[in-house]
């Protein structure tokens, strides 16, 4: 205890040297937390992106019109960048159940998923249909 | 000993710009959520909105019977009259009350009774008052250098041909085909501010175009005819767009996010 008081200054600067280590360790975590919330940020507002895009393109090249699967997903796997699945469930009065077309057949974990709705109109045969599709994408 | 007080309180005074950093950042975090919501909402709002436009304008390019394009100096305008409303108006109900029941986000305003499409950088309106058949031109924010009108009778013979009008230096034309080689063709140079007209008869019926201060129309009463109206108006600088006056309205629920829009169809 003596030797201690004999170096009081010794004693001051460790404790806040530890202090500074301590609230470091605190600044280092909070950076980590805050540089890898904006990269999830990023990824999840490009995933929307991509979902908008793809859709809208189907829609515009007439791929939705024609409500069939396959044509569907073919032409979601040819724009949709490889380290994304998609899914689209497609609501038209011109079928009586809803098409679904998506690039994985399950979810095999729990990963975030982004939504959107687009509103379209089929035109087949002359007949138009009011249709609207869901589409959800998710990182593989 | 001054120095190790001097040495203490500088490390404090680290300590603690360090730790208003961490809160800082912490807090940054926090709100990225929030802000992922936001953009998110903003999304699905310029996904409905684009869309339903899309399908709108596919319906009234199907459905309305009409052609509509506009460049920067001139809008044309091909119809047939009298005017399908009835089909145009089952169409769009049906996406309309579709939309509405899918998506309890999206509100869609009715077919006005009187389809108006407006030439946005132009400040043309075209207006159908479809009871009676006559579809009017008439400017909003500029003023139109001429107008021309091209009219198909479908072969009923055109009996005569007159117009009134103050000789002025606007172009104002109307040419008109009936059958058994039967024509009228009248390009008149007008005053602007004055009135002017050209009546075109068909034995019982006729048909008038009226103009009156850069605004025009075309009376087509009880005849059915086709008719292409070209309006030419001062360089826009940039590609007009027409827009069918009605309004779609979509709200997200939770965020201060409404939109309310025109209806774009070309």
């Amino acid at each position: 205890m003596i030797i201690l008081i004999d170096k009081k200054g010794f004693v001051l600067s460790l404790d806040a040297a530890v202090a500074v280590v301590l609230v470091t360790i605190i600044l280092m975590g909070s950076a980590f937390f805050f540089l890898k919330t904006n990269e999830t940020f990023i990824v999840n507002m490009q995933m929307l992106r991509v979902g908008s895009d793809i859709t809208a393109v189907l829609q515009a090249d007439g791929t939705l019109d024609t409500l069939d699967p396959l044509q569907i997903k073919s032409g979601i796997e040819e724009i949709l960048p490889i380290s994304y699945n998609m899914r689209m469930l497609i609501n038209s009065t011109a079928s009586s159940s809803i098409i679904i077309v998506e690039t994985e057949s399950a979810q095999t974990n729990k990963k975030f998923i982004v939504a959107g709705k687009r509103f379209f109109y089929a035109v087949q045969g002359g007949n138009a249909y009011p249709s609207a599709v869901t589409y959800e994408v998710w990182p593989k | 000993m001054k120095k190790a007080v001097f040495f203490t309180l500088s490390l404090t005074m680290f300590a603690f710009i360090v730790l208003s950093l961490s809160f800082i950042f912490a807090g940054n975090a926090a709100t990225d959520d929030a802000r992922f919501m936001e953009l998110a909402s903003i999304n699905r709002i310029y996904d409905l909105d684009t869309s339903l436009q899309n399908s709108f304008s596919k319906i009234f390019s199907l459905d309305s019977e009409m052609t509509y394009t506009a460049s920067t100096t001139e809008a044309i305008f091909q119809q047939k009259i009298p005017f399908n409303f009835t089909r145009l108006n089952n169409s769009f109900n049906n996406l309309r009350n579709f939309a509405i029941y899918n998506d309890k986000n999206v509100q869609v305003g009715l077919l006005p009774n009187n389809v108006s499409l407006r030439v946005s950088q132009a400040g043309i309106v075209n207006w159908q008052n479809i009871s009676k058949n006559i579809t009017e031109f008439m400017r909003t924010n500029s003023t139109p250098k001429s107008y021309s009108f091209i009219i198909d009778f479908f072969e009923i013979n055109i009996t005569s041909c007159s117009s009134s009008s103050a000789s002025g230096n606007f172009s104002f034309s109307v040419a008109a085909t009936g059958g058994n080689g039967t024509s009228c063709n009248q390009t008149l140079s007008i005053n602007p501010l004055q009135d002017a007209s050209v009546e075109i008869s068909l034995g019982t019926k006729s048909l008038t175009v009226l103009f009156s201060n850069y605004s025009a129309s075309v009376n087509a009463r009880d005849n059915k005819v086709a008719l292409t109206s070209r309006i030419n108006y001062a360089d826009t600088g940039v590609k007009p767009k027409i827009f069918l006056e009605s309004k779609i309205n979509i709200t997200v629920p939770g965020l201060i996010a409404k939109k309310y829009g025109d209806l774009r169809i070309a």
